[in-house]
């Protein structure tokens, strides 16, 4: 450009029609150049910053709107508000809308791709089972259950077709469903089948064959279609599996399915019709009932191998970082879901295989949470305010639960602390601002102070009791408490003194009133009265003109006397003669001609 | 009704026979301040409930209740109609100025405002015989005005807590001013100075109160920390002195009876005591069932004296009660109103 700029300088610009020609010419190709430059600087700032400097203009002339230097030129916030509605319509309609509206407009897309696919192929007995053939697009499905979905598929699939051994005396229907329901289940890609295969489970009622097919992994395959359709929105899909889910004896699934399920079930809390997102939920929290009666159950045993462990702490961790997220999440929670769903979309990256930092304090609360029931978020919410201090001081089997649990897996300080947050979030969010856990602190901070209120004492004693955590905080606290009452105590004895009042007590002493005799005053004291008094007559004279005022009941009494009659001015304060304080110097000899002794 | 009886003078017994013959309780607050007319029987009040209250002392009787909320009432005078006080405001003072105002109680009225002080006045003093009244102010200033105008006729600047007192004939006015000293100027050439000066040495605490007897010799002081001196009026000297109980927060006072034998003072501890000047010794202490009396005053013409806390009693003479067989500081009241009541 500094060619360029060195070459305008240098022509001369001549009266011939080339070398005009040739001028502009430069100028253009520095304008471009110019233009490009600045295309790299904004590019770069946007990178950089994060945020598009130009985006006023850029957004202004997309609506053909002139913009200037002036306030009023810039866009107008509502006109903002409209583009952004366009843009972001993407999100608002299902994409059984946008199916539509592409296929009006000749787009394909990629699940319709799939379909029309499979019609044209043979059905062919693929390993996933799900990924189209030369579909470009992906969808991004949970990796964790098409994992495990491979491997369970592998091993089932040569014995599609055998019975299993630990199926006897089943009927006929049953048997037809337990020789056919993989090999369908795998071969299976179009929802519409998907559908009709849930409704089969749904009709099997022999708890055996249940059993059966829990063992062989189809809630695997579930899971996974289940995501599929929670992606694609195929709402009647995703009901039914839900539906399925909750048919199912899920207690005896194996961990590491269940914590796919889980997966897949929790992102549907965030569906977009509710009715789905109820079921979820309602589904997640049986779900941490039902697992935590079963650990309680599994305890006895014992023998348990060092997977079946591990599984368990995963599908442990899960579960809690579910319920911690969802109820993290649950003010989160809009109609749309949209914005939720982002967020569930980052919480979620720490998978399952990943070692959550939740403790046993979190997970013992959020157990209760699951057996309390709850079903809305609402309840949810009460129960989370009742329960930290009661339930956990109630349940002794729990307390022991948690506590060789917590032996297995160290804490780091930083999990507890984290745990703390956590905890005191909750509940502050709860709208319990004196929480137990604020407590906890005030009692740290306060037991080297004694403070003079009893209730700010007497509410920490009522709380020890219940948090066996601070049970070595116990003996220290009473002790205070006994000393601060005392002190209560203490001091309201003074004012009790006399609790007669001064009426009362005059009364007692009183005698009748009769005229009190008068007193002669010695005329020779010249006890002055007023005798060269003008104000007095004034005075006298006014009274006379006026109207005594004459008040009855006391209500009559106005808060303040009437104005005088004329305002006068106010006098000049600095024409005031100022009297000495000091006696004259000659005059204590000679001025002593007002003594008393002539009076 | 009993005739009215004319004494010349009080007698031991007469004021060891003091006892509370009427009861005012119906005070929303302290009362700060209260005075009797001159020669009429009226005693007016003024009280921390804004209220400014006229009383019969003959009949012991309210005559008439005013309140004044915007200003509130702090000290109060009489001026020499039976009708028009001077009264200090307690409120708002910073805001209006009007730091004295002249009120009349027969049709509620305000007549002037005497602007000029800018802190409250805490002593307020109408001279017996015209129309001079002077406020001492915790600005430290002390003012002399004239009733029928509103300029003030004289400042006079101090440190300490000023208090001001006329003598019974109005010819001179007492200031007590920092460190104990109390001078005495000419009611009628105060701007030539004092004329004289006493000084109460030995008391480091403020003196609150002066009062000067109606034949003129004595002069009694009360200090802010419950010493009361009586002075020798001409020369100065004490001639004596009584010590009482601190009390927090709130001064007493003190009064002489108008035959100038007797000192009444309340006390820190609720108590009330007499002492005979002449002999300089306790009469009588009464309890003053009402708590620390603030207010204690001697009526100008009447065998009575009026004492408030935030209480109004007034105590008359028993007349049939007998005396108690000793003197000195005994409690007899007990033992005179059982016979009392029996009758």
């Amino acid at each position: 450009m500094d060619a360029l700029k060195e070459n305008l300088a240098e022509a001369e610009i001549g009266s011939t029609m080339e070398s005009i020609q040739k001028f502009i010419d430069i100028q253009r190709e520095l304008f471009h150049s110019q233009i490009d430059q600045l295309q790299n600087v904004v590019v770069t700032q946007c990178k950089l910053t994060g945020v598009n400097p130009l985006a006023q203009e850029m957004a202004a002339g997309a609506l053909s709107i002139k913009i200037g230097k002036r306030p009023r030129d810039l866009l107008n916030p509502k006109a903002v508000k409209y583009m952004q509605a366009v843009f972001s319509i993407k999100d608002a309609i299902t994409k059984k809308e946008s199916r539509e509206i592409s296929a009006q407009f000749g787009v394909s897309q990629v699940r319709l791709s799939r379909e029309k696919a499979l019609r044209f192929n043979s059905c062919k007995e693929t390993e996933e089972g799900v990924l189209p053939t030369g579909s470009e697009a992906v969808i991004p499905v949970e990796p964790v259950p098409l994992n495990s979905v491979g491997p369970v598929n592998s091993e089932e699939a040569p014995s599609c077709s055998t019975h299993d051994d630990s199926l006897t005396c089943i009927d006929e229907l049953d048997k037809h469903f337990v020789e056919n329901i993989f090999c369908k289940m795998q071969k299976e890609e179009t929802f519409s089948g998907q559908v009709k295969l849930m409704e089969w489970v749904l009709q099997i009622q022999n708890p055996s064959v249940l059993y059966w097919f829990l063992s062989k992994g189809g809630v695997m395959i579930i899971a996974t279609w289940l995501s599929q359709a929670a992606v694609e929105e195929q709402t009647t899909v995703v009901l039914i599996i839900l539906k399925v889910l909750s048919h199912l004896p899920l207690q005896k699934a194996l961990p590491e399915h269940m914590s796919a399920v889980l997966q897949s079930v929790n992102k549907l809390c965030l569906y977009r019709f509710s009715d789905v997102s109820n079921k979820a939920r309602l589904l997640i929290s049986r779900w941490s009932k039902m697992f935590a009666r079963s650990q309680s159950a599994k305890k006895p045993n014992g023998l348990r191998s060092s997977t079946e462990t591990q599984n368990e702490m995963l599908l442990k961790q899960s579960i809690s970082e579910i319920m911690g997220d969802s109820s993290w999440l649950s003010n989160v929670y809009n109609a749309e879901g949209t914005l939720a769903t982002s967020n569930v979309r980052k919480l979620e990256s720490p998978l399952v295989l990943k070692q959550l930092p939740a403790s046993m304090d979190d997970f013992s609360k959020k157990n209760h949470l699951g057996v309390s029931g709850a079903h809305s978020r609402e309840r949810r919410k009460v129960q989370l305010v009742e329960q930290p201090g009661q339930k956990v001081a109630g349940k002794n089997s729990q307390t022991t639960r948690t506590v060789p649990v917590s032996q297995s897996r160290p804490l780091s300080a930083d999990d507890i602390q984290k745990a703390k947050m956590r905890a005191l979030y909750m509940q502050g969010k709860h709208g319990k601002t004196d929480s137990s856990n604020g407590m906890n602190e005030v009692k740290s901070e306060g037991l080297n102070k004694p403070s003079p209120s009893k209730t700010s004492f007497s509410r920490p004693v009522s709380k020890v009791p219940s948090q066996p955590p601070e049970e070595q905080k116990k003996p220290v606290i009473l002790p205070f408490k006994t000393s601060n009452v005392l002190e209560m105590t203490v001091d309201p004895k003074q004012p009790v003194a006399s609790k007669e009042s001064p009426w009362e007590k005059c009364q007692e002493f009183k005698i009748p009133w009769h005229m009190p005799p008068e007193i002669k005053i010695d005329q020779l004291w010249t006890v002055a009265a007023g005798e060269s008094s003008k104000e007095v007559d004034v005075q006298k004279n006014r009274n006379r003109r006026e109207r005594e005022t004459f008040y009855c009941t006391k209500q009559e009494i106005p808060s303040n006397p009437k104005e005088p009659w004329d305002r006068e001015m106010d006098h000049d304060d600095t024409l005031t003669p100022e009297i000495p304080t000091e006696q004259p110097p000659d005059t204590d000899s000679t001025e002593t001609q007002f003594t008393h002794g002539e009076m | 009704m009993a005739t009215t009886m004319s004494i010349t003078e009080l007698d031991d017994e007469t004021v060891r026979s003091m006892s509370i013959g009427a009861v005012f309780s119906d005070f929303g607050g302290k009362i700060s301040s209260l005075d009797f007319h001159r020669k009429d029987d009226l005693l007016v009040t003024a009280s921390e409930d804004d209220s400014v209250r006229l009383y019969d002392i003959a009949n012991a009787t309210l005559i008439k209740t005013t309140y004044h909320k915007k200003h509130g009432a702090d000290r109060i005078c009489f001026t020499h109609h039976p009708n028009s006080v001077i009264c200090s405001t307690r409120h708002n003072l910073e805001s209006t100025g009007e730091a004295l105002r002249y009120l009349s109680m027969y049709d509620n009225r305000c007549l002037r405002y005497f602007k000029g002080h800018k802190e409250r006045v805490v002593s307020l003093c109408m001279s017996p015989i015209n129309d001079s009244f002077m406020s001492g102010s915790l600005d430290h200033s002390v003012r002399i005005w004239d009733l029928r105008v509103n300029a003030c006729q004289g400042i006079l600047h101090l440190r300490g807590r000023p208090t001001v007192a006329y003598d019974q004939q109005g010819l001179v006015f007492a200031v007590a001013m920092e460190g104990g000293a109390i001078k005495l100027f000419d009611s009628r050439s105060y701007d030539k100075g004092p004329f004289d000066t006493f000084l109460v040495g030995g008391d480091t605490a403020e003196v609150c109160d002066i009062k000067f007897s109606n034949d003129g010799k004595s002069m009694l002081l009360t200090t802010t920390n419950n010493n009361i001196y009586v002075l020798d009026a001409y020369g100065g000297e004490k001639r004596c002195g009584f010590s009482l109980e601190p009390s927090l927060n709130t001064t007493i006072e003190a009064t002489i009876t108008p035959d100038g034998q007797y000192v009444i003072s309340g006390s820190g501890d609720g108590t009330l005591h007499a002492w005979n000047i002449n002999m300089r010794n306790e009469v009588v202490a009464w309890n003053s069932h009402i708590g620390v009396a603030a207010c204690l005053k001697w009526a100008p013409r009447r065998a009575m004296f009026v004492a408030a806390s935030t209480v109004l009693t007034f105590w008359i003479p028993n007349n049939n009660s007998k005396p108690a067989a000793e003197t000195g500081s005994t409690n007899v009241q007990a033992g005179a109103q059982s016979e009392q009541i029996g009758q």
